[in-house]
């Protein structure tokens, strides 16, 4: 079992993620994208990045795309897929014009819808 | 507390204390939805000695309810759910006040006068609809802790929201939420999601909720469990 606060299988080895977490960017994925992308997470060296183009270098550092599952072919947000910056919904934000900074968490979490 | 009432919660209260166990003891919980999550979080409040339970749903026993919905069986379905489910409550415990209400959760705002007579203490969404969801979240009196869970396929999401001091389900989710009717749910992550939340509701209960202001991913394709701080 795992819990919060583990090393992710990022871009970077996990004592590098160690090292330069809250220096650098954290996209993490949950569920459904999870299986998708075979990775929880990647941690990208970006700072000053809009949401929209954070994701696009994330999907490069994945070995399968995901994009198509975040964003409709006019690179709007879908429906079923919420993106968290640092626990708050991108549509309270600049939606994907959010700029990402330093430090910053980006969750891409399709929720649960049943009871 | 009479001998067969302190024989019963035995198990419970040497771990909660008799003051923890008495504010259990006395207070009255709403659970919206019937459903996997609905059943499992009424019958451990009701073994935990809940003093009344509220159960909302107007939805009938089906067969592909008896994977998860712990409170069913094959001898209820085409039952009323929060009938059945009462029957089954009654039976389990006697110290707990079960109250059945027919009732679909909609805009109407029938829901918050239900919750402000009922004098629920925590209100718990086990609804399996996002617009439910939001209607119910309306209806939650002001000051109510609403306990909300998700689940789907081997995932599932928890936290609490209380107006004012978290962001509510509406800003969570907001308008990306999809809802299909009848989704793929595995019974584990059902019973797990329920049980945490039944833990959230005492800890509600107790005054220090765990889940206030983060939400907590369950997830059994790796085994893991993430808390996300939300803003």
């Amino acid at each position: 079992m795992s819990w919060c606060g583990r090393p992710g299988k990022g871009v970077l080895p996990d004592a590098a993620q160690s090292r330069f977490a809250g220096t650098m960017i954290r996209v993490r994925f949950f569920t459904i994208l999870r299986l998708l992308v075979k990775r929880a997470d990647v941690i990208l060296d970006r700072r000053g990045i809009s949401v929209r183009d954070l994701l696009d270098d994330a999907q490069r550092a994945v070995p399968v795309p995901f994009l198509h599952k975040v964003l409709d072919d006019e690179g709007k947000m879908k429906r079923g897929t919420l993106i968290l910056v640092n626990g708050r919904h991108v549509q309270h934000l600049d939606g994907l014009d959010t700029i990402i900074e330093d430090g910053d968490e980006v969750s891409l979490f399709p929720p649960g819808g049943g009871g | 507390m009479m001998a067969e009432e302190r024989e019963y919660f035995s198990r419970c209260t040497p771990v909660w204390g008799p003051e923890r166990t008495q504010k259990v003891r006395e207070a009255a919980v709403a659970v919206a939805g019937t459903g996997g999550l609905g059943c499992t979080v009424a019958e451990i409040l009701v073994r935990s000695g809940i003093g009344r339970i509220v159960l909302i749903d107007k939805g009938r026993v089906d067969i592909p309810d008896l994977n998860r919905q712990i409170l069913y069986s094959m001898d209820d379905v085409g039952k009323i759910k929060v009938e059945a489910a009462a029957g089954k409550l009654r039976e389990i415990s006697t110290f707990t006040e079960v109250v059945p209400v027919v009732r679909e959760i909609d805009v109407s705002g029938d829901v918050a006068v239900l919750l402000r007579d009922m004098k629920c203490a925590v209100v718990v969404d086990c609804l399996d609809n996002f617009p439910g969801r939001f209607a119910l979240e309306a209806g939650v009196p002001e000051g109510v802790s609403l306990v909300h869970g998700g689940v789907e396929r081997d995932y599932g999401q928890i936290t609490t929201v209380v107006r004012g001091k978290t962001p509510t389900l509406t800003e969570l989710y907001s308008d990306t939420a999809s809802s299909a009717p009848g989704v793929s749910v595995t019974p584990p992550v059902v019973v797990t999601a329920g049980g945490i939340m039944a833990q959230e509701v005492l800890n509600v209960l107790w005054g220090t909720p765990s889940l206030q202001g983060r939400l907590l991913i369950v997830e059994f394709s790796d085994f893991s469990f993430f808390y996300i701080p939300l803003q």
